[in-house]
């Protein structure tokens, strides 16, 4: 029970924060909607408003070329009083979805699948913050991004709660729902699908743990690609309810976030890219960049088979860095999910380089952009530096925890050698 | 100097005393032959002495001969002899070179043989009296000798020492291959001694592992022995150990803890049994698992499937220069003209209605032979074809291709037939008397052959110009007479290039406030609409109009001058090009996408009126490929008063010299004089150019394709093509049957098609995009992204086939 109640206190006191916040600067809200590092062209909150105006007027929200998030979320936050005269409600209800992903990745926590898993568990075990919430209140419920995302009520954060909650469900040994969840995240923003096949192998390797008489992978993986596939569809057909035009809305949605026509500036590393390319190369660059975000994908998992939970972390990390519209809500989702990694830690070796190079680009960021956009003192290079410097912190934070995670596979397979030097060959 | 003195030969004074003899005689001959010496003797006896000194004196002069003749011979023979003694101390003289030539070489040899430096001199031989003190049986031996023993010594001696030399290195392989064996037992034991370490931090306590932090077992050792840690092995003699360790131990605490663990090391290292200590191998890191091989092997072919059959068809299907297939050769045989020959049969309508069927066609067929006869081109032929009797037959659009219509007229009263043409209709009207009807027997009659002229005449020009255009395009044509051919040449220069959309441009210019408008609509309805009318099977037409006020010459214009004569200002002809001011008045180059045609009425200020051009007094000129001017002056009746207002009626003459102005810059040939019949000039002109100018530019979009095969080639520019091919055939095919008409509206579109894809903007785009660059585009993002990647899938590849190859072997 005092963990119950520690976790109240830690979801109240996240929950007071953020109306606090709101409370004390009314316009902070509005402010960190605008920030380039917060809305993407496709979770930004205006343009959401801007759909939202157009549907509730019977208009097809596309046809203003400003909206391109799904469509289901329209008729949810119609339901909710209009966000520039009650703030509040908002504010309360992204702040509860916030709680919602904490409780989510305090139940991935508990599991204890980040440590020992089915075929392998970690060597430093002990080494760990309890997972009742602390990981969710030291880096997720007071994670500066997660409130400036949560303020600045980017749709991202649905993205997240299902990538969550398909975790939560998969290391609980609930496939079906982790499907759903998995499949709900698909449909707000593509780049989920990717998960697919880490996360059926982690609810493969739960059932296979708990159950003892496992089936093939290859039927198991079918029959949940099959549940996938329909929960997707299901969301489809019912959008397609919505908007009426089936086209329409799947080229205003998924052809905008795969041809990336929006080159608003963002913390990613497309925008300024296919601003210099040359037009005629720009269909090659871009199949380029979505295979480069794809490719890791099969290799992750095939060299780190044995801990399913790592790949989908390493893989939401590299989403963070390369997928065409990030934003620090993607990144917030990587750094809350890290910590279940506690026992790698000690392994890492440029954790003070990589947290130096993140808080310097979380600094400067906002001060080059106001030099560039409001000042005129100086021009997209600036920014566009600085986000060079947050995805080479983060690229270093990956690339130190991938490495760490495969010292302490290779610690367990050697255990004689536990404690000394290794070379990289 | 006397000669004496000179010659004292012995030989020589003989000669010497007869020649002063000689001389003697001879002055006294002189003396004797002397007049004025002796006058009183006797001339007889003076000849008869001076006859006698004669003769002594040839008596002398024969001896001095004889004597001179022997001194000659004499010297001679002495020349000869002073050569031979020369000679003989020539030779001498040359022996003696040679001698000494052999002494000098002889005694550099010597030098040479007494300076060699030999060996032995070099060799470090032990000093003399040493030398001797050995070997005392030398003492007596001279140097040669010695030396010879002195070297002969040496000799033994030396290969008493390389012998010895060749045992200490023996010994010293021995000693090294022990050194080694020796070696390798202290690296097993140092091995053992590390597992033992190993095992022994396994029990020690957590506290002992985090004291031990270094990751080797032996950076303690190491750090001990001071010696640089990143030497990978380091072999301890067990001795030197326990010594050190004795020195150590009480050094600090810290250390303390650890000593007391090598201490135990220590003792189980006298335990380890000898063989253990033999078989343990130097460190490495442990062989990878075949597992991880395979993982390996996995990853990397995971990243190449999803590069191989992800990104190469990405690639191909997003950098690939679409090329629509081009009818390639059909193109090049329109420019070359291989595919159509453009010809022209012009049909000409004969009517004869008072004439007999028999009779006409008899007529008809000389006629038409005699045409025949005349025409040299081919391509440009006259065909005669006798009209239908009842008109009713004859629908509208075949007559509409009927080039002309000859109408037999019998007159009476006329001896020679006569022709006239309708000015505005197509018909001939040719008068004949009766009489000269030819009689169906006769094969040629004054009548066909006037007939047959006449018609020559009427389409000489076009002709002419049909011949120049196809010659321009490089297809044999007729020759042409060379004044004909310069005066079409200059037709056709002064014509504007063919356009499917012309914009006529009517501007009234005036310097000053007056006139300030004009009655164009009714002017141009009545002048120009018409003309439009029956152009606009050729082209299209906009009109526009403008007045502009105030609008001055320009000042480097010269001012116009007046002449008194014809009481008028005049304007120089060499000055007209200056007219325009162009900088000023608002001529704009072009209206849209067609070519303008400007007109410039221009109404002089009432000072300057009237206003012409020097000499011919004409008024309006033409500016080759631009457009016509007009200067309107007002008739003298008000000139008084400024005309505010051009009616319909002042404008008449300047908009029918326009409309001729107009045909002109169409290219309308001058003759015939009727419209109808230079319009249908103009249409087989037209028809012609366009169909060899689309040809044209399809040999060029062929050529351009064939030599740039970086250029895209949009479907677009393939339709266009097509249809530009399939009309051109229809166009030739219209053209070999006469149909002007429908030939010149195919050969429009064609035209219009062809450039249509050889303009074709996508096309240029990249042309300016070399390959270099693309090495620049793909580079900077894919070399390091597939450098790792490559690296990896050879180092794949290497192992298999290394692996495949030791199979083999086994």
């Amino acid at each position: 029970m005092g963990v119950d109640h520690r976790k109240a206190a830690v979801f109240g006191g996240a929950l007071a924060l953020r109306l606090l916040l709101l409370v004390l600067f009314p316009s902070l809200p509005d402010l960190l909607t605008g920030r380039v590092e917060v809305s993407t062209p496709v979770t930004s909150f205006k343009r959401l408003q801007e759909g939202l105006f157009l549907y509730t007027r019977n208009v097809s929200p596309y046809d203003g070329g400003v909206f391109h998030q799904a469509p289901l979320l329209l008729p949810l936050f119609s339901l909710l009083p209009n966000a520039q005269s009650f703030p509040l409600p908002t504010v309360v209800f992204y702040s509860l979805i916030d709680l919602v992903n904490a409780n989510a990745l305090a139940t991935i926590s508990d599991s204890g699948q980040a440590v020992s898993g089915r075929f392998y568990s970690a060597l430093r075990k002990h080494i760990r913050w309890d997972g009742v919430s602390i990981a969710a209140w030291y880096w997720f419920l007071f994670n500066p991004f997660t409130v400036a995302t949560c303020l600045g009520r980017s749709t991202g954060v649905f993205t997240t709660t299902g990538i969550l909650y398909a975790f939560s469900s998969a290391v609980t040994g609930n496939s079906l729902n982790a499907m759903l969840a998995l499949g709900f995240a698909s449909y707000l923003s593509i780049y989920p699908a990717l998960l697919f096949i880490p996360l059926v192998l982690l609810c493969y390797d739960q059932r296979a743990q708990k159950a003892k008489t496992s089936s093939g992978v290859a039927s198991f993986a079918l029959q949940h690609f099959a549940i996938f596939i329909i929960c997707i569809a299901g969301l489809l057909g019912v959008s397609t309810l919505l908007i009426g035009d089936f086209y329409t809305f799947i080229s205003a949605t998924y052809g905008f976030q795969l041809l990336v026509p929006d080159l608003t500036p963002n913390v990613g590393l497309w925008w300024y890219f296919f601003i210099e390319i040359f037009d005629s190369f720009r269909e090659f660059f871009l199949g380029v960049f979505w295979l480069h975000l794809a490719a890791y994908m099969g290799g992750l998992t095939l060299r780190l088979r044995r801990q399913p939970l790592f790949v989908l972390t390493s893989l939401l990390g590299i989403f963070a860095i390369f997928k065409p519209y990030p934003s620090i809500s993607d990144a917030s989702l990587y750094f809350a999910l890290l910590p279940l990694y506690r026992h790698l830690f000690p392994l890492m070796r440029y954790t003070f380089f990589a947290i130096s190079a993140l808080l310097y680009a979380t600094l400067l960021g906002p001060a080059f952009y106001h030099l560039w956009i409001y000042a005129g003192s100086g021009n997209a290079n600036f920014f566009y530096a600085i986000t060079l410097v947050w995805s080479l912190g983060l690229s270093i934070l990956l690339a130190d925890t991938i490495f760490a995670a495969l010292r302490d596979e290779w610690e367990h397979d050697n255990p004689e050698l536990r404690g000394k030097e290794v070379r990289q060959v | 100097m006397a000669i004496r003195d000179i010659v004292a030969n012995p030989s020589l004074l003989p000669v010497l005393g007869l020649s002063a003899e000689t001389r003697d005689q001879c002055m006294k001959l002189l003396a004797t032959l002397d007049p004025t010496a002796d006058l009183s003797t006797d001339p007889h006896d003076r000849a008869l002495a001076a006859s006698r000194e004669q003769k002594q004196l040839f008596a002398l002069l024969a001896r001095l001969r004889g004597q001179n003749r022997d001194a000659i011979v004499r010297v001679r023979e002495t020349k000869q002899s002073t050569a031979e003694a020369r000679q003989e101390i020539d030779r001498l003289h040359l022996q003696l070179q040679n001698l000494y030539y052999e002494q000098r070489h002889l005694t550099g040899e010597i030098a040479a043989c007494e300076s060699y430096d030999h060996k032995y001199r070099a060799l470090p031989l032990i000093p003399l009296e040493e030398f001797l003190a050995l070997h005392p049986e030398h003492q007596e031996s001279d140097e040669h000798e010695l030396m010879i023993a002195r070297i002969n010594h040496e000799h033994a001696e030396r290969e008493k020492l390389e012998q010895a030399r060749q045992e200490l290195l023996k010994r010293k392989q021995a000693l090294i291959a022990e050194n080694n064996k020796r070696k390798e037992d202290l690296a097993s034991l140092d091995k053992d001694l590390e597992r033992f370490i190993d095992q022994w931090y396994c029990i020690v306590s957590r506290e002992m592992f985090l004291v031990v932090r270094s990751p080797w077992g032996t950076a303690n050792w190491r750090g001990l022995f001071c010696s640089p840690p990143w030497l990978p092995h380091l072999h301890l003699h067990p001795s030197l150990l326990q010594l050190h360790l004795h020195f150590t131990n009480p050094i600090s605490l810290k250390h303390a803890l650890v000593m007391t663990a090598k201490n135990d090391d220590q003792t189980s290292l006298q335990t380890v049994s000898p063989d253990h200590a033999m078989t343990a191998t130097p460190r490495l890191p442990p062989p990878e698992a075949p597992e991880a091989i395979r993982t390996r092997f996995k990853v990397i072919a995971a990243f190449w499937a999803v590069i191989v059959f992800l990104g190469f068809p990405i690639w191909w299907k997003t950098t690939s220069i679409y090329r629509a297939r081009l009818p390639i050769p059909d193109m090049i045989d329109w420019a070359d003209g291989k595919t159509c020959r453009p010809v022209f049969p012009l049909e000409i309508r004969v009517e004869t209605p008072s004439l007999p069927e028999i009779e006409a066609q008899h007529l008809l067929r000389s006629t038409q032979h005699t045409l025949d006869d005349l025409n040299e081109f081919s391509a440009h032929h006259l065909r005669l074809k006798l009209s239908n009797e009842n008109p009713d037959q004859s629908p509208a659009d075949d007559a509409a291709d009927t080039a002309l219509t000859v109408r037999l007229v019998p007159q009476v009263d006329l001896t020679t037939p006569q022709a006239a043409l309708h000015p505005d209709t197509t018909q001939l009207d040719v008068f004949y008397p009766p009489s000269q009807i030819p009689p169906p027997s006769a094969s040629n009659s004054p009548l066909s052959t006037f007939i047959a002229a006449e018609l020559q005449l009427l389409f000489a020009e076009e002709k002419a110009i049909i011949a120049q255009v196809l010659s321009e395009n490089n297809i044999p044509s007729a020759p042409i007479s060379p004044d004909l051919a310069e005066s079409v040449t200059r037709r056709l220069r002064r014509s504007m290039k063919y356009a499917d959309t012309y914009h006529l441009a009517f501007s009234l210019f005036t310097p000053g406030t007056a006139p300030s408008s004009w009655d164009i609509q009714g002017a141009v309805h009545d002048y120009i609409t018409p003309v439009l009318r029956a152009f606009s099977p050729i082209s299209n037409f906009t009109v526009d109009t403008q007045v502009q006020l105030y609008a001055g010459f320009s000042p480097t214009a010269p001012a116009p001058e007046y002449d008194g004569t014809h009481s008028a200002w005049t304007l120089k002809k060499d000055d007209l090009s200056a007219f325009i001011n162009a900088a000023e008045w608002p001529l704009s180059p072009s209206i849209g996408s067609g070519p303008t045609i400007n007109f410039i009425l221009y109404v002089p200020a009432p000072s300057q009126s009237p206003l012409v051009v020097k000499d011919s007094l004409a008024t309006s000129w033409i500016i080759p490929q631009w457009g016509g001017v007009f200067l309107l002056n007002p008739t003298p009746t008000d000139a008084s008063e400024p005309l505010h207002h051009l009616t319909k009626d002042t404008l008449g003459p300047a908009f029918m010299t326009f409309s001729h102005q107009l045909l002109t810059l169409l290219g309308a040939p001058s003759t015939p004089s009727p419209l109808p019949l230079r319009l249908q000039t103009l249409t087989r002109i037209r028809a012609a150019t366009l169909l060899l100018s689309a040809s044209s530019t399809m040999g060029s979009l062929a050529r351009l394709t064939e030599s740039l095969p970086s250029i895209p080639i949009p479907a677009t520019v393939a339709t266009s093509v097509s249809t530009t091919l399939s009309h051109l055939t229809s166009a030739c095919t219209h053209l070999r049957h006469g149909q002007f008409q429908a030939a010149l509206a195919s050969a429009r579109v064609a035209e219009v098609e062809a450039e249509r894809s050889f303009f074709e903007k996508s096309m240029v785009g990249q042309m300016y995009f070399p390959d270099e660059h693309k090495v620049a585009v793909y580079l900077p993002l894919l070399g390091p992204v597939g450098v790792p990647l490559i690296v990896g899938l050879v180092k794949e590849v290497k192992k298999w086939v290394a692996s495949r190859r030791e199979r083999r072997w086994k």
